[in-house]
């Protein structure tokens, strides 16, 4: 079982830094419906999320994660012992 | 979140932005902040592959450094056309070698970039920042010595800068998303470097004096309380201080503002032989119980520099706003706790770090210890005969030699005070001008029996029918004082080939704030009733063919 929520809630104020929004805990935030999360603003997060946790997404995941809790759920794997 | 209300000015950032790997997700924080309106700068971004992802992460150290940059980016380019260009302040050549260039000889490689840099020189007198992935040792030296054959370019080497951090250059891996092989691990360095060293060495007017405080700044401790041999030299401090005679040795003037006895400061140096500082380091100190804005001020008239050219370092946060409430134009940083960080900010602080150190920057502060020995001869002698020639002054002047169009770029570029047009021109244009016959640009050098001080002095004059022109003149700050303005302008002047059957000379001026030197020479010279503001002053040819140099003085020319 992966520690998605807590994830969920260390990502948010990375979140909340690269796309420049305000969002609500306890929901999800998906790509395709923040107008906010563009190509480029795509590539700071995933770079910036890397970066906090220390952790190297594979290139498919890095084009393809579009959605907190699916980076959260990533982010839980790639840190699982 | 401590931040000055007026000035916008954040000393609790400084940690973040000077980290020894900065965070991405920090910086990122810091972009939300409001900051204060800067100088607008253009850059023209010529690339092949993505720059997109370091820009966010320039832009709070430009922020710190009070200049917004408005970024114009080609298409992606690999031949280097340069199609679409238009003015800007600086050209940034931001280049992946691994895709157009690997299909070269390196002969080819060198030649194709020489082509590209002299075709954009054409275009541009601006600047040439060259920030290049190539992964080849032998080829990144060849390309590297073509850059900087051209005229005001220069190549940031990304491979070294990789290499120290212990990362490598490229990531395949993110490749297809941010349209860069670049290492994103190194992104935030590198945007460090580009916004600190690479572009704003480049761009942004040089700091020439960093001026330090003494307690808990340079050490540990407060000397008063814990008496010189009581204060505790960290490691931190000893980084900061080495860092500090590293920039001395450049040419950048070091101050100390105390508040101590003066006894007490001249012990501390005597006795702490394990400080890398020694009291004779600085050219300037004002040790007292007394305001530091006044003593910052005094110190800045006695070196000659503007506040804009000093940046002042202090533990007191207090102190910081109190300098800049009074003194905004001065630059600031607070000496932290942690004195390597403290370091990490003198290192990267943008206008202090510069591409070249010139024997002009080297010699600039035995010119100004000089100076003083001079003051006590014109004490002694008074004006006249004996000062000059128990100083053995000689003024040298060379009429339209290229080799020497870098140092007088340098002049236009730098010299505030004592600069009649601030035309800026740069060595594209000096270059340009060189090439018209009805233009002379004379270079004025200055020595006597105490320094070499080198090109001190560049006059730029054209004649139009049978007025001389002087389009440019600048006198470098620390030849000022010395008496020696006359013959330095009415010498150069008068060897003038051009000058010839001229009836008047004509001085275009551009006012501002830090040229008033400039301008007061002029008022007396040709006898203006008061300092000309912004304007063309005329004046008779016969002023400079009847000008005889004072004896003492050796004039020579080379034309």
């Amino acid at each position: 079982m992966t520690n998605a929520p807590l994830l969920s809630t260390e990502l948010l104020p990375i979140f909340r830094a690269v796309l420049r929004r305000d969002f609500a805990f306890e929901q999800d935030i998906r790509r395709r419906e923040t107008v906010q999360w563009d190509s480029l603003r795509h590539i700071e997060l995933m770079f910036a999320i890397e970066d906090h946790f220390e952790v190297q997404f594979s290139e498919h995941q890095l084009a393809t994660l579009d959605s907190l809790y699916a980076i959260a759920a990533a982010l839980g794997e790639l840190r699982a012992p | 979140m401590i931040a000055l209300a007026e000035s916008g000015r954040v000393y609790e950032n400084e940690p973040i932005l000077f980290s020894p790997v900065p965070s991405r997700l920090a910086l990122h924080q810091l972009m939300v902040l409001p900051s204060r309106p800067g100088r607008q700068l253009k850059v023209n971004v010529w690339r092949n592959h993505s720059i997109e992802p370091l820009l966010p992460l320039c832009a709070p150290y430009f922020a710190f450094a009070g200049v917004e940059v408005d970024w114009w980016l080609s298409a992606y380019d690999d031949s280097l056309c340069f199609a679409g260009h238009q003015q800007a302040a600086l050209e940034l050549l931001w280049l992946d070698a691994s895709s157009h260039f690997a299909k070269m000889s390196d002969h080819e490689c060198v030649t194709w970039l020489r082509g590209r840099l002299f075709a954009l020189r054409r275009a541009s007198s601006a600047p040439i920042v060259v920030v290049c992935l190539a992964q080849q040792v032998d080829r990144t030296r060849m390309l590297a010595a073509c850059v900087e054959s051209v005229g005001d370019a220069y190549w940031a080497d990304i491979g070294v800068r990789c290499e120290s951090a212990g990362r490598p250059v490229v990531d395949q891996r993110s490749a297809s998303i941010a349209g860069t092989p670049l290492n994103a691990r190194m992104h935030a360095l590198l945007a460090r470097d580009l916004a600190c060293h690479w572009i704003a060495g480049a761009m942004l007017p040089p700091i020439r004096a960093v001026v330090v405080d003494l307690d808990n700044t340079l050490y540990r401790g407060v000397l008063g309380e814990d008496g010189a041999c009581g204060v505790e030299l960290t490691v931190g401090h000893i980084a900061l201080q080495e860092s500090l005679r590293a920039l001395r040795a450049q040419g950048v003037f070091l101050g100390l503002i105390s508040r101590n006895e003066r006894e007490d400061v001249d012990t501390l140096f005597a006795q702490r032989t394990d400080f890398p500082l020694h009291l004779q380091d600085f050219s300037a100190l004002e040790v007292s119980w007394g305001d530091k804005a006044a003593a910052l001020m005094r110190l800045a008239e006695r070196l000659r520099i503007g506040g804009d050219a000093i940046l002042f370092l202090d533990d007191n946060l207090g102190e910081l706003v109190e300098i800049e409430s009074r003194l905004p134009a001065v630059r600031t940083v607070h000496a932290m706790a942690d004195a390597e960080l403290t370091a990490r900010a003198l290192n990267y602080y943008p206008g202090l770090w510069r591409w070249r150190t010139t024997a002009a920057d080297r010699q600039r502060i035995a010119d100004f210890a000089a100076n003083e020995i001079r003051q006590s001869v014109l004490d002694s002698c008074g004006e006249g005969i004996e000062y000059f020639r128990n100083l053995a002054v000689r003024v040298t002047l060379v009429y339209g030699d290229r080799r020497q169009v870098p140092r007088l770029a340098e002049l236009c570029a730098k010299t505030n005070q004592f600069n009649m047009t601030l035309k800026r021109l740069t060595e594209a244009n000096l270059q340009a001008l060189m090439a018209d016959v009805d233009v002379s640009v004379c270079s004025i050098s200055l020595s006597d029996r105490l320094t070499e001080s080198g090109i001190v002095g560049v006059l730029v004059s054209s004649r139009h029918g049978n007025r001389l022109v002087v389009e440019e003149l600048c006198i470098s700050c620390r030849a000022l004082g010395r008496r020696m303005e006359d013959v330095m302008v009415l010498g150069a002047l008068h060897h003038l080939p051009t000058l010839d059957k001229c009836a008047d000379i004509a001085f275009p001026v551009v006012a501002a704030s830090r040229n008033a030197p400039a301008r007061d020479w002029l008022k007396q010279t040709i006898g203006l009733p008061v300092r000309p503001g912004s304007g063309v002053y005329v004046a008779p040819a016969k002023l400079v063919t009847d000008f005889c140099p004072p004896p003492g003085i050796i004039l020579e020319t080379l034309l």
